[in-house]
């Protein structure tokens, strides 16, 4: 008998928890009028009957596989592909925001002993790792709600109904088509950029301040960094859904033309903002180490502002000209 | 695996396969446990593997086709299923169906030879 549980039991673990008990129960019943009719009603069966009938049944993870039936993964063929381009991606521009922001801090730090310059070595290894693993995490969760919601394999839809040949999607005008390369570039400088960007103000915000031997130029204001950060991911997080739904459609849409007007609105707020609050450089600094020449704070700050303001300036010209294309190409398709 | 066999036998599995929930209906107008089912069927020439017609058992209940109920009077508890009403007027539909199905095949078929 006791081979039959652990048959039982190695199918069940296989199961959904919410039907193992109701089908282990229907099996372990099967195989009880296997052995009754093989080899007459009685209380106990030898090992070799057992086996027997257990051999017919088939193996554990056969058995449970019949019984399971429908959809048993997260991300579907469907989305698969994409899934893996996109993991590359994050994956190889993870490493290399990692690799640059690891070489940065090695440098700019004077080593008083070796351990300083091993220790961070070390670190970047386990901020490699843990950067992987929350990045590969966040994809898989990423792509299985969309899978969740878009996969139709086990669901009863008939794919034929409802579906007339009009309904596909036009082909897009020369303009609108993206070549693949142009996201996946995007992509890959975007989380570059966020990774560098976070590193820098959470690790070497950090090197600064605990290790004493250290004697870098404070270039930049670790706290206006701080201060710029949250709206700066939300920029660059904006900017990574924009390339993932260019990836994917591989065609720029009204949707997209919309979003990226948006964005270079956010982007001029970010530079505005720039502009009014708290320096990003530490002008006091660049200043008393070029005493010997003429730069002082003010003509520092005066040319910085002056830099945010053609920036504001560029991307607003940007942000006029794709609104202007914007309505005139949908006139045109108003007036086709 | 199923490429590594040859091209016949899996088109006669498949052709099974299309005629197996239709069998497996017919003898449900009584309450069968798994185990009689299969002998019943093969009896009257239906071979059924019985790792296909368990958990079809069950997948045709889902389906509001069959229910089930287990019997606890016997010497053992048993699972016994039957066509509930929704399965009783699927089955006379797809007969009728495979009965057309079978007319047109015939007429196929003997053009043929």
């Amino acid at each position: 008998m006791e081979l039959i549980n652990r048959y039982i039991f190695a199918i069940k673990k296989r199961l959904p928890a919410k039907m193992s008990e109701d089908i282990a129960n229907e099996i372990k019943s099967l195989l009880f009028d296997e052995l009754e009719e093989k080899f007459g009603e009685k209380e106990t069966y030898t090992k070799e009957e057992i086996e027997t009938v257990l051999k017919e049944m088939g193996p554990p993870r056969k058995v449970a596989q019949r019984y399971r039936g429908g959809k048993q993964y997260l991300i579907g063929p469907e989305i698969f592909p994409i899934f893996k381009m996109v993991t590359s991606i994050v994956l190889g521009a993870t490493t290399l925001g990692l690799v640059i922001s690891y070489i940065v801090s090695a440098f700019t730090m004077e080593s008083a002993n070796a351990w300083q310059v091993v220790e961070p070595f070390f670190g970047f290894f386990f901020s490699l790792l843990s950067a992987w693993m929350s990045a590969f995490g966040g994809l898989v969760f990423t792509f299985a709600v969309i899978d969740h919601f878009t996969n139709l394999e086990g669901k009863e839809i008939d794919l034929s109904e409802d579906w007339k040949p009009s309904d596909l999607p036009e082909l897009p005008e020369e303009k609108d088509i993206v070549p693949l390369y142009e996201p996946i570039i995007a992509l890959f400088f975007i989380i570059v950029c966020i990774i560098l960007l976070n590193s820098y103000v959470y690790t070497k915000g950090a090197f600064v301040e605990t290790i004493s031997s250290v004697t870098i130029l404070p270039i930049l204001n670790i706290d206006a960094l701080r201060n710029y950060l949250p709206i700066w991911n939300l920029s660059l997080g904006l900017s990574l859904a924009l390339e993932i739904v260019h990836l994917v459609q591989r065609r720029r849409s009204l949707f997209t033309r919309i979003f990226e007007i948006a964005l270079s609105l956010l982007s001029i707020t970010v530079l505005v903002m720039l502009l009014h609050g708290p320096i990003l450089v530490h002008f006091d600094q660049i200043a008393a180490f070029f005493s010997e020449t003429n730069l002082t704070v003010a003509s520092l700050t005066r040319n910085y502002r002056l830099i945010l303001k053609v920036m504001i300036g560029l991307t607003s010209f940007g942000m006029l000209i794709n609104i202007i294309k914007l309505i005139v190409s949908e006139a045109r398709k108003a007036n086709v | 695996m199923t490429e590594t066999k040859k091209p016949i036998e899996g088109l006669i599995s498949e052709l099974k396969r299309g005629t197996l929930v239709l069998g497996v209906l017919s003898q449900l107008d009584k309450p069968h446990y798994g185990y009689t089912l299969v002998k019943s069927l093969a009896k009257k020439g239906m071979d059924i593997d019985k790792n296909t017609l368990y958990p079809l058992l069950r997948r045709l209940e889902k389906q509001g086709l069959l229910k089930s109920e287990w019997d606890t009077e016997g010497s053992r508890p048993r699972r016994y299923y039957q066509l509930s009403a929704e399965g009783a007027h699927t089955f006379e539909q797809l007969k009728n169906e495979w009965f057309d199905l079978q007319k047109v095949l015939q007429e196929l078929l003997q053009q043929e030879n």
